[in-house]
């Protein structure tokens, strides 16, 4: 845009503008900012939601820092992260690489993988808790016919996480379409010259593929990351938090300390601990990001 | 020479895509399964699924009515029953010393007296419990739940369409200093944790007398608060060309009508994009009913299942037959416009 002086007409132009943001400007100063300043706030008292809030100065994060079902709820949060993105990462490529080889029955292949991604948390927990019931579900009968005698999948501590993980990887295809179509956008040409250069198949996946993929897998990850920290309506249905903690999500105990125990103030903290962890996890990625990524266009200086 | 190396790649390439197959084929499978297996506990009675494992298709021992013995109504397990070297399929149907009296269903006139048969002898037969649906109907009231729900998944969705449209259209076609920045943020709060802002907003709707009540789920909505959407569509916008809008301004169109009458009739794809992702949200959502609602007449189908769920525990057919009816509307949403389902998500993610 060039800089023209401000004219009667491109004032006009920026008062429509802002007239026409403002339900978000609005919306953003009521419902995000202004409350995640008085969470901040929050997080220095002690309040129950009734009585006035007491201010406690940096208590609620001393206590966090010392109390054992914090540092549990972060071990569970980043353990299943740690096997469930890369798994589901791995599995989503996969399978949209192998749909992308022009596979007869595309389509339908796409809808059956994307179907899963339509159900509430409530419908999936209550779908998988049939199939993991350690006496009628369908997982033990088969781990059973294969000779193996099937864990208590729901109640025993060692096993509750891989039930989550199960789901998640059930809900693949919603990471899969994103690759799917970022597989489809890579230009043929690419491919046609490596053919020319007489490059094998891994040689192309590996040269080609993988690199111009890089953008979508890592905004895949970034919002797997922020994901995970959100994990909620499944836990809370199939194992609320148990047994033992086992499974008890950064976002469950952060729930059950603002609505079960009324601890406003410590949930508070809570959520910026949360936050903070997030933007870490975010920054990091993003800063690696110039190591890994490649965006098309982009001329390496070297 | 060049020839054998073409036929070996199209070999190899015919390879690739059967291996492709069985993989897509054995994962499909994966992700039917549960499906199937809730459909058919769904249709089960108590007992079927009581088996190991409790089948997909729910069979069960064969029952017949034969009324000629007096009792209408009643029901009779028929068995295989070996008489005479010959295997027949008997009702039985009462005791005599230690012998069993069955009747052939055909023909029950004839009694016939044989020691009793196991149950594993019994007549499989496929019997679909319809009646669970009307049960778990009847105990809990899920066509109130619905109600609920449409009422808040229309109110918001409307609300969402609504501003995402007038937000969109600000962002691409109007330019203000500190558009680029305000565009960051919006985006930047797609990143961010709603924990954070989810304490103080619950304490303010509670203090203005909103808790338990459906206005802190709808009214922001009116807000555009899902920069997804407002992201979504602007590209939309973005790529729409702006000599029409020019057009239109010389014609004497302000920026409301121009909106209305060139910018609209053009987005209905987007549109419809937006409004199906914000109605299986609404129909799905979980979290902010369970935080705002507390009156069971005023929940919605997610929490009313969860309540269904906990109620009664130990009775999966009802529990089954519930979910079914809750799991099954988004997928036929799906199934109808899984063109637009596929596009916003590969937009969000491929080119945010």
């Amino acid at each position: 845009m060039s800089k023209a002086p401000q004219s009667l007409g491109t004032r006009k132009v920026a008062l429509w503008g802002w007239l026409f943001i403002s339900p978000w400007l609005a919306g953003f100063i009521v419902f995000t900012l202004g409350p995640m300043i008085a969470s901040l706030c929050f997080s220095l008292t002690r309040y129950d939601g009734r009585n006035a809030p007491e201010f406690i100065g940096l208590k609620n994060y001393l206590t966090l820092v010392m109390d054992p079902k914090v540092w549990n709820s972060l071990r569970v949060t980043f353990l299943f992260a740690l096997i469930s993105l890369p798994l589901c990462l791995v599995t989503g490529f996969f399978l949209a690489y192998l749909l992308n080889l022009k596979v007869p029955l595309m389509n339908m292949w796409r809808t059956v993988f994307y179907l899963p991604s339509m159900l509430s948390g409530v419908v999936v927990a209550m779908l998988w808790r049939g199939l993991f019931d350690d006496r009628y579900g369908l997982i033990n009968y088969i781990l059973s016919r294969m000779g193996l005698d099937g864990p208590q999948w729901l109640l025993d501590p060692k096993y509750t996480l891989y039930c989550f993980v199960f789901l998640g990887l059930w809900g693949v295809g919603g990471g899969m379409i994103i690759y799917l179509a970022g597989l489809q956008g890579i230009q043929t040409t690419f491919y046609e010259a490596a053919e020319l250069d007489g490059c094998s198949r891994r040689q192309k996946l590996i040269y080609i593929t993988l690199p111009n993929m890089t953008p979508v897998i890592f905004f895949n990850l970034v919002m797997g990351i922020i994901g995970t920290f959100q994990y909620f309506a499944e836990p809370m249905i199939l194992t609320k938090g148990g047994p033992a903690d086992s499974t008890m999500f950064f976002n469950l105990l952060l729930y059950n300390h603002a609505f079960k125990y009324q601890s406003m103030g410590y949930a508070s903290s809570l959520a910026w601990v949360l936050f903070f962890i997030v933007m870490v996890l975010t920054l990091l990625v993003f800063r690696s990001s110039s190591l890994w990524v490649f965006y098309e266009g982009e001329v390496k200086k070297g | 020479m060049s020839k054998s190396i073409f036929v070996s790649r199209e070999a190899a390439d015919r390879r690739e895509r059967t291996f492709a197959l069985a993989i897509l084929l054995a994962g499909s499978i994966g992700i039917i399964l549960p499906l199937l297996y809730m459909a058919g506990q769904s249709l089960s009675s108590k007992q079927v699924i009581k088996t190991i494992p409790s089948s997909i298709i729910p069979i069960e021992g064969k029952r017949v009515t034969i009324d000629s013995l007096g009792v209408p109504g009643r029901q009779y397990f028929v068995y295989k029953v070996e008489v005479d070297g010959v295997e027949r399929e008997l009702a039985y149907v009462d005791k005599q010393d230690r012998m069993w009296v069955y009747v052939d269903p055909e023909n029950p006139t004839e009694k016939i007296l044989q020691p009793p048969a196991s149950p594993d002898s019994r007549v499989a037969a496929v019997v679909l419990n319809w009646q669970n649906y009307a049960e778990a109907l009847t105990r809990s009231p899920f066509s109130r739940y619905v109600v609920n729900t449409l009422f808040i998944l229309v109110i918001s969705t409307f609300g969402t369409v609504l501003s995402t449209t007038f937000v969109a259209y600000g962002f691409s076609r109007f330019y203000f200093r500190g558009r680029g920045f305000l565009f960051l943020i919006l985006l930047s709060t797609m990143m961010l944790p709603p924990q954070v802002s989810l304490i103080p907003s619950f304490v303010i709707f509670q203090k203005i007398g909103w808790y338990d009540t459906y206005l802190p789920l709808i009214v922001p909505s009116f807000f555009a608060v899902s920069a997804w959407n407002v992201f979504l569509m602007r590209q939309f916008l973005m790529g729409l060309p702006v000599e029409l809008d020019d057009a239109a301004k010389i014609d004497g169109c302000g920026p409301v009508r121009t909106l209305a009458h060139v910018i609209l009739p053009q987005s209905v794809p987007v549109l419809i994009t937006i409004t199906l992702f914000s109605g299986v949200f609404w129909w799905n959502d979980y979290f902010y009913s369970l935080i705002y609602l507390q009156d069971k007449l005023k929940f919605t189908v997610a929490l009313g299942l969860q309540s269904f769920d906990s109620l009664y525990f130990n009775n999966n057919a009802l529990k089954a037959a519930a979910t079914t009816m809750i799991m099954t509307p988004p997928i036929v949403i799906f199934f109808f416009f899984q063109r637009y389902f596929i596009q916003g998500t590969v937009v969000s993610g491929v080119k945010g």
